[in-house]
């Protein structure tokens, strides 16, 4: 496995493959926390934070244990509480340790638990056959690319406050278009990873 | 009756899950440029959305308060997986259209959502019916976007070509934007048609 | 405390409840998952390979030579016609455009292509996805492994997919390298 491989991965999970903008994950924290900059940043460094821990969690139990032991059914279940367990573990960490950061992100941990982007990711790094460090570098390209497309979307959404939108363009229509806009930007990305 | 009538149209009309809470987006987005897809997806939230409910409603009472938000995601997952098992089995073929959305039905925001505000708290009759009409009012919105983006993708309603053959797709409705711009337009139409009523 | 075993009581069994009726789903699907696969491999093969009525599958794939550049053997399959061997067919992978191309491609004893199938790919929808079409495909068929396989003198390239086209030709070109090794084993 040579650097330049690991290198692949993560530019196209960032980038190529947004987990927002080119497969439709992840959609609710990118609407609901995108109305400024800073609680964007703030929801990125939470998901990125819990989007590797989960995803290396979900690896080691899959690999260790469901598939030597054949219970390959129960992925759904086990995958959703190990990221449930883990926001919660996480945030008694945090609030004990660094209440800095805590403060920082807290108020975004318990939003994680539902967040279909954590739980599509866990899936992807056993369905892709990753090894461990694929998985890591998988994760954290996601969790890059999640963290982009919120900013962008928070930095024009920033902006449109001080534009002039038809009424009934006003609110989710107009933060819509803008999406849509912006996933035509990053389908230029596509065919960037060969 | 009348109640029950009013909670199923609560979840098409009052409060439709899509259009008017914003949630539960992604898996209408990303399976909606096929028709059929988004029948199945919609039969499939459906199910899930009124089995879990249904649980969730009967045992409501024997449910300690503190551990009621892993207790509603077991049930859920459970429900989940039997619709992602048997999909597998007896449809191979929509199973790998619809792909991760099918296990990502465990986290859409509506059935937590509902579970946490109508089903712990009210009998099952009337759960059967929020849960039916949530329902039927997701799949209404995916089937919705679904049409147009056949319709014009591929010139297709249903597999059958409705426009001449000569027609070249637009490529835009096939691919992300498209269901950006579709869904913000939706929404645009119900804003204005809704402030149009309320002067 | 007595809160604690009422907690610990309703988690485990809601818990045992959902994993029984897991079981018993899964004890049903698996079996049939299992037979559909089997089934539609099956009949690809067959499509691929008309001619044969058994399929023999390589236990051990004989290692590529460099020269194969871009393309991944996955699986080998000998396709018998009353026990003798009449032709290959292989499972490759190439990179195409949005990510890996999983094709199926029957070859005869003479270096004839058979049958080609595409059977996974990430192309771009209404344009690199018309790989599958039966219109691209139809055209590799017959054709011998010696032909030059170029775009736009003996393939004609999809429009406005020109590196999707590419991809498969060059699986083309490289499994007549791989071929020519392996035949004669």
């Amino acid at each position: 496995m040579s650097a330049m491989d690991l290198f692949k991965i993560f530019i196209s999970a960032a980038l190529v493959d947004n987990i927002i903008l080119a497969r439709y994950i992840g959609l609710c924290p990118y609407i609901g926390m995108s109305s400024n900059v800073a609680n964007s940043l703030g929801m990125g460094m939470a998901v990125t934070f819990v989007m590797v821990l989960a995803s290396i969690a979900t690896w080691a139990l899959w690999n260790f244990i469901f598939v030597p032991l054949g219970l390959e059914y129960l992925q759904i279940m086990v995958f959703i509480l190990v990221i449930a367990v883990l926001v919660q573990l996480l945030e008694a960490i945090l609030k004990k340790t660094v209440p800095n950061l805590y403060q920082a992100m807290g108020i975004y941990l318990p939003l994680i638990t539902t967040n279909c982007a954590i739980l599509a990711v866990t899936f992807f790094g056993v369905d892709y056959n990753y090894n461990l460090l694929q998985v890591v570098v998988y994760s954290i390209g996601v969790a890059l690319g999640f963290t982009i497309a919120l900013l962008l979307l928070a930095g024009i959404r920033e902006k449109l406050r001080f534009s002039k939108v038809p009424q009934f363009y006003q609110g989710y229509p107009i933060v819509f278009i803008s999406t849509c806009l912006l996933a035509i930007a990053f389908m230029g990305f596509k065919g960037l990873v060969k | 009756m009348k109640e029950f009538w009013d909670c199923f149209k609560n979840g098409i009309v009052g409060e439709n899950p899509v259009l008017r809470l914003m949630i539960g987006l992604c898996s209408v987005l990303a399976v909606s440029v096929r028709l059929e897809n988004c029948l199945f997806m919609g039969a499939a939230v459906i199910f899930v959305l009124t089995g879990s409910n249904l649980v969730i409603s009967a045992i409501r009472n024997f449910v300690p308060n503190e551990v009621r938000i892993p207790i509603f995601i077991v049930v859920i997952s459970t429900f989940t997986t039997i619709v992602d098992l048997v999909m597998k089995a007896y449809l191979p073929a929509l199973s790998e259209a619809l792909g991760v959305f099918i296990p990502l039905i465990v986290v859409n925001c509506i059935i937590m959502a509902r579970a946490e505000a109508f089903a712990s708290r009210k009998p099952v009759i009337l759960t059967i019916a929020d849960s039916l009409g949530m329902g039927v009012g997701y799949t209404l919105v995916i089937a919705a976007i679904g049409v147009v983006r056949e319709l014009f993708g591929y010139g297709q309603f249903f597999y059958h070509q409705i426009f001449p053959s000569s027609y070249q797709g637009m490529m835009i409705m096939i691919l992300p934007p498209g269901a950006f711009l579709l869904i913000g337009i939706y929404i645009a139409l119900l804003n204005h048609f809704h402030r149009r009523d309320n002067l | 405390m007595k809160n604690i075993w009422r907690i610990a009581l309703s988690l485990t069994v809601v818990c045992v409840a959902a994993v029984f009726a897991l079981a018993v789903v899964n004890s049903v699907t698996q079996k049939e998952i299992e037979r559909r696969s089997e089934e539609e491999l099956e009949k690809a093969l067959q499509r691929i390979a008309p001619f044969a009525q058994e399929f023999k599958k390589w236990e051990t794939l004989p290692e590529a030579q460099d020269s194969i550049k871009d393309l991944s053997i996955l699986e080998v399959y000998e396709a018998l016609q009353e026990g003798k061997r009449e032709g290959l067919v292989f499972r490759v992978s190439t990179s195409g455009y949005g990510g890996p191309i999983i094709l199926l491609v029957g070859i005869s004893e003479e270096g004839k292509l058979t049958g080609m199938e595409v059977l996974e790919h990430q192309e771009t929808p209404g344009l690199g996805s018309n790989i599958e079409s039966a219109d691209f495909l139809n055209q590799f068929i017959g054709k011998s492994l010696i032909d030059p396989f170029e775009i736009n003198r003996d393939i004609e390239a999809i429009s406005g997919a020109t590196i999707s086209t590419r991809a498969i030709v060059r699986a083309c070109q490289g499994l007549a390298s791989y071929w020519e090794e392996v035949r004669e084993q």
